[in-house]
């Protein structure tokens, strides 16, 4: 495996096999004939994920993603292709696993350590860093079962971080911690990361994974649907779900009438932007017998969670289309610096007349186009608003009153 | 084994342990007070009322024919506790199997090492009262460790095999204490050999149970090494050792399918 590489995974899959009876995959080994259903749960998986990078996992239940976690930590080999995780490797994954009820919590601790490959010595040399990280207090020695599902997640994430992993695997676990220790836990993990380590990082919190995490992956029903960017992936996934909360749309298409004005194209030149780039929409148009002072544009940027973000016509800007060829008139809306911000977008153009009222011809939902951001920097929400801060002068007369 | 896993394998067994005896007023004295409950009973009812007495020695004294049978039945205790906690241990462990990179090879010797634990306390009780009583043969710290081993190795080929299969054969677990009630009664272990009819010596001679009591208690009352129970059990260990092993690996893959 190249050096530089802290995982790699090969068109890696798992099958589980399900048995009517567990006696039937001892028969099915002796009698060499299959007795078993199989269950898909991660199929063809290919990624690379360079050392010191970070990676974000989104999907939604059922998705394949604690099983593709449990496959990174190495608690389940993969049943086709291969996965390779280079370095000493630690996860956090189903909340409280591994720990035992009546035993304290220094015990557990002790154990979990021993789980990670810890020597007697680094055991005895970790256990009171952990300690310290979970903040427990005399709980430590109460046994675990008395506790709250909170502090379980303090014990089992400190454990798992404390062992300067070079890979750290964290499932949603987190989330059951509170804001406190929450902070505390992504700034451990963000410092682990400085320290050059690898994290897989899954969440349902999309925030929190596009924030933390460089790289993502979307899973679908076992497979990658999108991987790349998270930025791009999270947006992607973020796009789909408020797609899936929707009637789905019906498509209309433009219906020329006879001698009437048509709209012949709507083009954008690319379908994919970052906010703050130049946006150009070029609309051709046939007139027909009209004349071109009649024939106007109008048009509607709509996100797919069917708001309208921006609407405006040649009528109101009192523009007229130009005439290029015989019988067609074309114009072009241009924005020098497109303000959306991430998210799926399209048009709705209308060809209409002088007074706004009749339409010639209409595409809904046309022009697909995705806005991406450089980070979450430029802000939350639809669109970028101008905007500034400002210092707050003190005034000597307001202190004094 | 390397040295994590050394510390893992510590870790698990001294919560096996304590696990068992948490909350019990006498603890991880259990451990004894259950065998020499047994003890106990075996030696009034064979010994006093049954009159059972080795022939080859003169036992005039249930005390010494209680000393006989300890030997035997230490034995025989470690041996039970392998047969029985093995078939279940990867059920028993089943969540922290799946759900850590623990190497499935270290849970089915936790019930080995805990009857290792076992036997040391009996034996160490045992020679304690040979030497109280003046009976203590210098010999018998060398004679006994070499059946310790292959006891020990022999529980391994076993709580290998019964670990994997017991996970698809759940019936196994049921099995296990009435088997091991008809091993201690087909085994010179609560009765001498030397009470068994000729015809029968052919079973008791291949039966590695049988050559484990011998050896042991020669070992351990004489100060005796015998060596063709140790060659018949060597024999025994080198069969059994690595086709326990071989089930081991073919079928714990598949054991995670249905675990």
């Amino acid at each position: 495996m190249n050096p530089g590489l802290a995982i790699r995974l090969v068109q890696a899959g798992i099958a589980y096999r399900r048995y009517a009876h567990p006696r039937d995959a001892l028969l099915e080994w002796l009698l060499r004939r299959p007795r078993h259903a199989c269950f898909h749960a991660l199929q063809d998986i290919s990624l690379d994920v360079a050392a010191g990078d970070s990676l974000g996992i989104v999907g939604d239940n059922g998705a394949g993603k604690s099983t593709f976690l449990k496959m990174l930590a190495g608690n389940l080999p993969p049943t086709s292709g291969s996965c390779v995780v280079q370095g000493r490797r630690s996860a956090l994954l189903e909340l409280g696993s591994g720990l035992h009820p009546d035993f304290s919590g220094v015990d557990n601790a002790r154990m979990g350590l021993a789980l990670r490959g810890l020597t007697h010595a680094d055991i005895e040399r970790k256990l009171p860093e952990v300690l310290a990280f979970a903040e427990l207090g005399e709980f430590v020695h109460q046994p675990v079962k008395t506790w709250s599902s909170g502090m379980v997640v303090r014990l089992v994430f400190a454990i798992a971080a404390v062992i300067e992993p070079q890979v750290l695997i964290v499932d949603e676990a987190l989330s059951v911690g509170d804001q406190y220790f929450q902070k505390k836990s992504l700034d451990r993990m963000r410092a682990i990361l400085e320290g050059g380590a690898t994290l897989v990082f899954c969440s349902h919190n999309l925030y929190q994974v596009r924030e933390m995490c460089r790289q993502a992956i979307w899973l679908e029903h076992g497979r990658v649907r999108m991987q790349g960017p998270a930025q791009a992936v999270v947006d992607a996934y973020q796009d789909d779900v408020r797609g899936r909360t929707l009637p789905s749309p019906l498509v209309g298409e433009g219906l020329g009438m006879g001698g009437n004005p048509r709209l012949l194209s709507v083009t954008l030149e690319r379908n994919t932007y970052q906010t703050l780039d130049p946006f150009t929409i070029t609309i051709h148009a046939s007139h027909a017998q009209h004349p071109l002072h009649d024939i106007h544009v109008g048009i509607v940027i709509r996100r797919n969670d069917d708001i309208q973000c921006y609407g405006i016509s040649t009528v109101h800007d009192g523009v007229t289309m130009q005439p290029l060829a015989e019988g067609v008139a074309a114009t072009r809306f241009v924005i020098d610096s497109l303000p959306l911000l991430s998210g799926e977008y399209c048009l709705e153009v209308w060809l209409i007349d002088a007074s706004g009222v009749h339409v010639y011809d209409s595409r809904e939902r046309c022009c697909h186009f995705r806005v991406q951001q450089a980070s979450q920097a430029q802000g939350i929400g639809m669109a970028w608003l101008p905007h500034r801060w400002e210092t707050v002068g003190v005034e000597t007369n307001a202190l004094a009153a | 084994m390397n040295r994590a896993n050394l510390t893992l394998f510590r870790q698990l067994l001294q919560r096996d342990l304590r696990e068992r005896y948490t909350g019990t007023a006498l603890g991880v004295f259990w451990l004894l007070a259950q065998p020499l409950f047994m003890l106990l009973v075996y030696a009034l009812v064979f010994g006093e009322i049954l009159q059972v007495r080795s022939g080859g020695q003169a036992m005039a004294s249930t005390a010494t024919f209680a000393a006989w049978l300890f030997a035997g039945l230490g034995m025989f205790n470690a041996l039970a506790e392998v047969l029985v906690r093995s078939p279940a241990i990867l059920a028993e462990r089943r969540d922290i199997l799946l759900n850590s990179p623990l190497p499935a090879g270290l849970l089915p010797l936790l019930p080995v090492g805990a009857s290792v634990w076992l036997e040391l306390l009996s034996v160490g009780l045992l020679l304690l009262w040979l030497c109280l009583q003046g009976q203590c043969y210098w010999q018998a710290f060398f004679c006994y460790p070499p059946f310790l081993l292959l006891r020990i190795l022999l529980s391994v080929a076993l709580a290998y095999a019964l670990a994997v299969l017991g996970v698809f054969l759940r019936d196994l677990r049921q099995m296990m204490p009435p088997l091991l009630t008809v091993l201690l009664l087909l085994s010179p272990i609560v009765y001498p050999l030397d009470a068994v009819p000729e015809r029968f010596h052919g079973w008791f001679g291949w039966n590695p149970l049988a050559q484990l009591v011998q050896g042991y208690r020669a070992a351990l009352l004489e100060g005796i090494f015998l060596w063709e129970s140790f060659a018949l059990l060597l024999v025994w260990v080198v069969m059994l050792l690595p086709l326990a092993l071989l089930l081991f690996r073919q079928l714990m893959p598949r054991a995670r399918y249905v675990l």
